[in-house]
């Protein structure tokens, strides 16, 4: 239980700054995603929060009281590590009583604890292994159950899921969303993998470029982008920009029906799921080429050629050939309209 | 303890196997180099230590030879000697090395220049160590003429006798100057492959910086400290040069008294020296098996 | 920064004070003419001990060098030759009754010189080895190998065997992986265990006198019947000649490796 403000931070290494005046807030028992690229100094931003690093501007608040200045250890707050750094000299009952220990608590309470959080994380079979004998995944739910043990206010995870195999890492995304849940503990995670951020947070910050370029629920996040380069970043190629009159978006040689009222100048976007293909010529359709076919699985990849613009488009079918003339359909409630006032353009066209 | 190469994080997988017969064949040189000449001298030595001499028809073989020696007063006495002088070195220099190690690994991690120079004291011969340590600090030597040039007066009568004295003063600082940053680097090599994050780990579990030294660093360097007291020990409990040197005429530490009974003009001598060496030896490999025992320990709860 | 600049200083210092103070007695010393107690430096400097060393006892100085030179570098180089395959087999691979072999081909670092040469001393006697050459360069060798196969199996347990394999499959020899790969990518720590096997030899002084017999006069026995005969200048002079091989081979170390290669080094 806690809450968590950064006011005008600043983070970096000696003169160096990664990112500057960055403000967020995590609610009290929220998991908040940070989703943004590798490199991006989210590993410097929770060290930073966790009190390993010195900020180097701005302050930092739990629960209504500065602690800025204040040493690691003293902090209520744990950072779980993208490796799960057990001691190796320790077996997992007592890596998971470690921090207890640091504490002086009397034996007793720490065992009693301990047990309650290895039930909680499923490792009382695992008490007495040692740690080099457990797989990556066993590693770190021992490392999620030494921080856990501690109660923090809040807990800030810096993607320690990245090593596991794709299978084992949703099992642990799970893991991980229930305990926070069952413990309502405030969590701070960060990741560079869009999915995992989706499926586990109550709220994503989107930082890229060392700003956090929009704070929202993850559904609002996908379906709303702030502005196009966010779009694209979340996988979503479909950029049109036009002029809407009478209810029809025309941007080049495309008429599209949408609902919106009249604008100049307006940017729209679809995700590339939402449109409809057919090989037989369909009401409202417009006509293109397929240019392009990536089968991925599930679903294939088509970019469709249309004249001046071309659009991705995922579908369930892969019937479609290269060349071929197919029409469009793009139904008028899955069309997301940008705001052009507030955002700033991202560096570097991204 | 000799596993110590592979304190490094192996690069290297370790499955790795070759034929029998190709590791037989790598081995077979060193190994016979080492059998004949390391073993065979020590048997030598155990043979002539039980009055075995060549050229003589009838041998008869007794351990006449070691238990004069074993009961010999004199025998205890310089074991004690020996003992004070390796204990002591070794404890001195493994608390000396673990501040350095970890004053280094903090602080200077990366200054290339204190490595270099650390390595001096690791390269340079005892003899020439002893040498200048008397110049040093004999009662007339360098620090006394010093300190009579600053007070203005003559200390040769009042400053503290430090060579060829009681407390073997002379020897144990050439030990602990020449001990010192081998130790250090061994526990070097370990902090470095430790890192900071297992540190950092503790912090924010919250450990104080005493209890991230007492209960992370520590029991990580550990094994690497007791390896490498395990070797200190060995080599100031045998050493000759230095004792001859630096140490009173009597008592005299083992390897002195032995070689002084090697050496003597009376031949009867010879053989006590030889069961010395041989004592030495015993007790040298006992500790080192010892310590591989007591290293091994740590694994018992699998 | 600053805390960690200032701390790290102090440390230089420390370190440097300590390393060098044993050096300052000496090198007065040998630049001494006259240096009667309690002056605390000498009422004279001059050349005389430098002289005596390079013209009166030239040749005595120089047979000894000549003789310390010619048993480190046979002893360093058989060593090194037969070093090289055994710290390759325990560095490299597993197999069974490793842990024994390595205790046994290690064991010789640790014990005393002392307790091997007495032994060998009766039998080279038998061989007419003792007080010659040969004899003197086989009782280094006794502790200069195992010394050499615990720095390369070091090495050994830091290189991938995977760059062999990697070579061989672009077909490559056996003879020419060992060439084109192997031997150039452990040359740098195997250069650093003859270098130290090299200076371990250069030390020795009881081995030899017990082997050697007083007629292999190396170096350090020289050194010691000076320090009998009380002569400070000439003995601190040959101590500082005595010395210098050890910055030479730290430079080349660190030439070849950084500062890596001195793990165990004695």
């Amino acid at each position: 239980m806690g809450r968590l403000q950064l006011n005008n931070l600043s983070v970096g290494y000696g003169s160096k700054a990664i990112m500057t005046a960055l403000d967020l807030q995590v609610n009290d028992g929220e998991l908040l995603c940070l989703l943004g690229p590798s490199g991006a100094g989210k590993t410097t931003l929770l060290k930073t929060i966790g009190g390993l690093i010195p900020p180097l501007q701005g302050s930092i608040v739990l629960d209504d009281m500065d602690v800025t200045r204040m040493k690691a250890d003293k902090r209520d707050v744990v950072l779980l590590f993208q490796k799960p750094l057990l001691f190796p000299f320790q077996n997992v009952l007592e890596n998971i009583g470690f921090g207890l220990r640091m504490q002086k608590i009397d034996s007793k309470a720490i065992a009693e604890k301990c047990h309650k959080v290895m039930e909680l994380t499923e490792l009382t079979p695992l008490a007495n292994k040692r740690v080099d004998e457990l797989s990556g995944g066993q590693q770190q739910r021992v490392a999620l159950a030494r921080a856990l043990v501690l109660e923090p206010s809040i807990l800030l995870l810096d993607e320690p899921l990245s090593s596991l195999d794709p299978d084992l890492r949703q099992k642990m995304q799970h893991l991980i969303r229930r305990l926070q849940r069952q413990t309502a503990t405030t969590m701070l995670f960060v990741t560079h993998d869009q999915s995992e951020a989706f499926s586990m947070s109550d709220r994503i910050a989107l930082l890229i470029h060392g700003k956090i370029r929009q704070l929202d629920r993850p559904e609002k996040l996908f379906r709303s982008p702030a502005n196009p380069d966010l779009a694209i970043f979340l996988g979503n190629p479909n950029i049109i920009t036009g002029c809407i009159q009478d209810k029809i978006l025309t941007s080049q040689n495309l008429s599209i029906a949408v609902n919106h009222p009249n604008a100049a100048e307006i940017t729209a976007t679809i995700r590339p799921e939402d449109i409809v293909l057919s090989d037989i010529e369909i009401a409202d359709g417009i006509p293109g080429t397929v240019s392009a076919k990536q089968f991925e699985g599930t679903l294939t990849r088509f970019t469709v050629d249309l004249g001046q613009t071309s659009l991705t488009a995922l579908c369930f079918s892969d019937s479609f050939s290269l060349g071929q003339k197919i029409w469009l359909q793009f139904p008028v409630e899955k069309f997301h309209f940008f705001t052009t006032d507030d955002q700033p353009p991202l560096p570097n066209g991204q | 303890m000799f596993t110590a190469p592979a304190s490094r994080p192996p690069v290297s997988p370790k499955e790795t196997t070759l034929p029998q017969k190709s590791i037989i064949l790598l081995l077979t040189p060193a190994l016979l180099v080492v059998v004949t000449l390391f073993g065979g001298g020590l048997v030598i030595g155990f043979f002539q230590a039980l009055g075995y001499q060549p050229g003589i028809e009838e041998q008869s073989l007794s351990l006449q030879h070691f238990i004069t020696t074993l009961t010999d007063p004199d025998f205890t006495t310089s074991l004690g000697l020996t003992l004070y002088i390796a204990l002591t070195s070794t404890l001195i220099s493994a608390i000396a090395s673990i501040l350095l190690a970890v004053a280094i690994n903090h602080w200077a991690a990366n200054n290339k220049i204190i490595h270099f120079i650390l390595q001096i004291p690791l390269a340079a011969p005892h003899l020439v160590i002893g040498i200048s340590m008397i110049l040093l600090i004999a009662p007339s030597g360098f620090i006394a003429r010093l300190c009579s040039f600053l007070f203005a007066v003559d200390v040769q009568n009042t400053f503290p006798i430090l060579v060829n004295d009681k407390w073997s003063v002379g020897i144990l600082l050439v030990y602990i100057w020449k001990e010192i940053p081998f130790i250090t680097f061994m526990l070097l090599t370990v902090l470095k492959n430790m890192g900071n994050e297992l540190l950092e780990a503790g912090a924010s579990l919250g450990a104080t910086k005493l209890q991230r030294f007492f209960s992370i660093t520590f029991p990580i360097i550990r094994l690497s400290l007791g390896a490498s007291c395990c070797i200190v020990f060995a080599f100031t409990f045998g050493a000759f040069e230095i004792p001859y040197l630096l140490g009173q005429t009597y008592p005299q530490t083992l390897p002195v008294w032995a070689y002084m009974n090697f050496s003597d003009i009376d031949l009867k001598a010879r053989p006590e020296g030889v069961a010395l060496g041989i004592i030495i030896a015993v007790i040298v490999i006992s500790t080192v098996l010892l310590s591989e025992y007591l290293t091994r320990t740590p694994n018992r709860n699998r | 920064m600053k805390k960690t600049n200032s701390a790290q200083y102090t440390i230089f210092v420390l370190v440097l004070f300590t390393i060098i103070v044993p050096f300052i007695p000496l090198i007065l010393w040998s630049l001494s003419e006259q240096w009667f107690y309690p002056a605390a430096l000498p009422q004279k400097f001059g050349l005389r001990a430098w002289n005596y060393i390079f013209s009166t006892a030239g040749e005595q100085i120089i047979r000894g060098l000549v003789a310390s030179f010619s048993v480190a570098l046979t002893t360093s180089i058989l060593s090194l030759f037969i070093g090289y395959p055994a710290g390759r087999a325990l560095g490299l691979y597993n197999f069974k009754g490793k842990k024994f072999i390595a205790l046994l081909l290690l064991l010789p670092i640790v014990v005393p010189p002392l307790s091997t040469s007495m032994g060998l001393h009766l039998w080279f006697l038998h061989l007419n080895l003792t007080e010659h050459f040969l004899g003197v360069v086989l009782v280094h060798l006794t502790f200069c190998l195992p010394y050499s196969i615990y720095v390369i199996s070091g090495v050994f347990s830091d290189f991938n065997p995977d760059f062999e394999a990697q070579a061989r499959s672009l077909g490559a020899t056996s003879w020419q992986v060992f060439v084109r790969v192997t031997l150039p990518m452990t040359l740098p720590g195997v250069t650093v265990a003859a270098l130290f096997a090299f200076l371990l030899s250069w030390s020795q002084y009881l081995s030899t006198l017990i082997i050697g017999g007083g007629k292999i006069l190396t170096l350090p026995i020289l050194l010691f019947s000076l320090m009998d005969g009380g002569d400070r200048p000439v003995a601190s002079a040959i101590s500082l000649i005595f010395i210098c091989p050890v910055f030479v081979v730290l430079a080349a170390s660190a030439q070849s490796l950084g500062r890596q290669g001195l793990r165990g080094i004695r």
